[in-house]
């Protein structure tokens, strides 16, 4: 386990796991608050990949709205609240742009309903990795950032990002490579 | 040029990232299904994309959003449309029966193509494609990149076999010639962009059949 002092600098997401599994099980001030925490920034990056003001509050809404509904798919062993609640969102935004049904399989691997509840350790070992990712985050280069982030928030693949930030194609590649490492380093230190 | 076995990282990356129209995806998404190295990647990306969420900036909502959300918790959802029945004897990855495909086409003994209902927009389509033991797709081109993920049986092409797992990426500058193996009849899921360009003009004439 790493020091704790900067755990008060991302209070916001720590309990997403928990809000989650809580919401499973029907909870609705939990879903208040998730709510609150994430449809502002589900409408940001909708609105930041093009899609307009008034189809970008709708999706937003029904991202959450799906939230609530596939909550018991989660599992926490999987990954972070934050990224679940990342591909409900990127879905939609594939159904906005695609005007087509997104299914849910593309998402395989949380599509598996969870059997059992998360101890009171996981929970701590997914906030401390919920921490980790931030900080691994934070670490990268801003080239590298750049790349991350316009793949992931910019509205085209990976090829137009590089020629959008006029790079080589195994430049945006290997900035993306090495961020990827470093999540994964920050992964392993907790396992 | 071919690359054998795994999809190209940027291809992961626009996969994770959602730049990658459905139809292209799919493909993606049936060899994620069979390579626990290539999902724990997509995992890792995904991570990123929830780490980015969390970091944007909020944007005003629509007053009353949360008791319009609130009010539609109890309602019913949609219920999604079934999967559809798979075909006997072929296994056929969760991904393809959620989208469903249409009927199946028989261009020749043991040969048929059954389209994915996978929206065709931005140019991708897929289809899943079965070629009887021994069986050859004679030599075709592309205009943009076909990807293929075998499903059951194994082919092979100019760069060598190819088994259930595999994902093979062609792009326009391949033209290539598919045998399919002895021992059984090959399954693949594939995805292209533009239809084949066929070396022989009677097979691109069979095209409003198989829309191949």
């Amino acid at each position: 386990m790493g020091r704790r002092e900067a755990d008060c600098a991302v209070a916001a997401t720590p309990d997403d796991a928990e809000d989650i599994v809580a919401v499973a099980r029907g909870d609705k001030p939990r879903f208040e608050a998730l709510f609150a925490r994430f449809a502002p920034k589900v409408k940001t990056y909708l609105l930041r990949l093009g899609v307009a003001p008034a189809a970008a509050e709708e999706l937003a809404q029904e991202t959450m709205l799906n939230v609530w509904r596939r909550a018991h798919q989660f599992d926490p062993n999987l990954g972070t609240g934050a990224a679940w609640i990342f591909t409900i969102a990127r879905n939609q935004r594939i159904d906005a742009l695609r005007r087509e049904r997104h299914p849910e399989a593309l998402r395989g691997q949380w599509t598996i309903a969870v059997t059992d509840a998360p101890t009171p350790e996981d929970l701590f070992l997914i906030r401390e990795q919920a921490r980790r990712l931030e900080t691994a985050l934070a670490d990268l280069s801003p080239a590298q950032m750049e790349v991350v982030r316009r793949s992931f928030l910019g509205a085209g693949p990976l090829s137009q990002v590089a020629r959008d930030l006029d790079l080589p194609l195994a430049t945006a590649k290997s900035h993306l490579r090495r961020a990827v490492a470093r999540l994964k380093a920050a992964l392993d230190e907790t396992s | 040029m071919t690359n054998r076995t795994h999809p190209s990282e940027v291809l992961l990356a626009d996969y994770a990232s959602g730049a990658l129209p459905t139809a292209a995806g799919l493909t993606v998404s049936a060899h994620l299904s069979s390579c626990a190295a290539c999902a724990g990647k997509v995992d890792q990306l995904v991570e990123a994309g929830g780490v980015l969420l969390s970091g944007l900036p909020d944007a005003p909502l629509a007053r009353g959003a949360l008791a319009a959300t609130l009010a539609r918790l109890d309602s019913p959802a949609a219920q999604p449309a079934p999967p559809q029945k798979g075909l006997t004897g072929v296994d056929l990855p969760a991904v393809v029966l959620a989208v469903g495909f249409g009927p199946r086409r028989w261009f020749g003994r043991g040969a048929w193509v059954a389209h994915t209902k996978a929206s065709t927009a931005h140019g991708w389509r897929s289809f899943i494609l079965s070629l009887p033991a021994g069986g050859r797709l004679p030599a075709h081109g592309h205009r943009g990149l076909e990807l293929t993920a075998v499903l059951q049986g194994a082919f092979a092409d100019d760069t060598g076999w190819h088994g259930p797992g595999d994902f093979v990426t062609a792009d326009h500058a391949v033209e290539h010639d598919i045998v399919v193996s002895a021992q059984g009849r090959c399954v693949c899921l594939v995805s292209t962009q533009g239809p084949f360009l066929w070396r022989n003009p009677w097979l691109g004439a069979l095209r409003p059949l198989t829309g191949l």
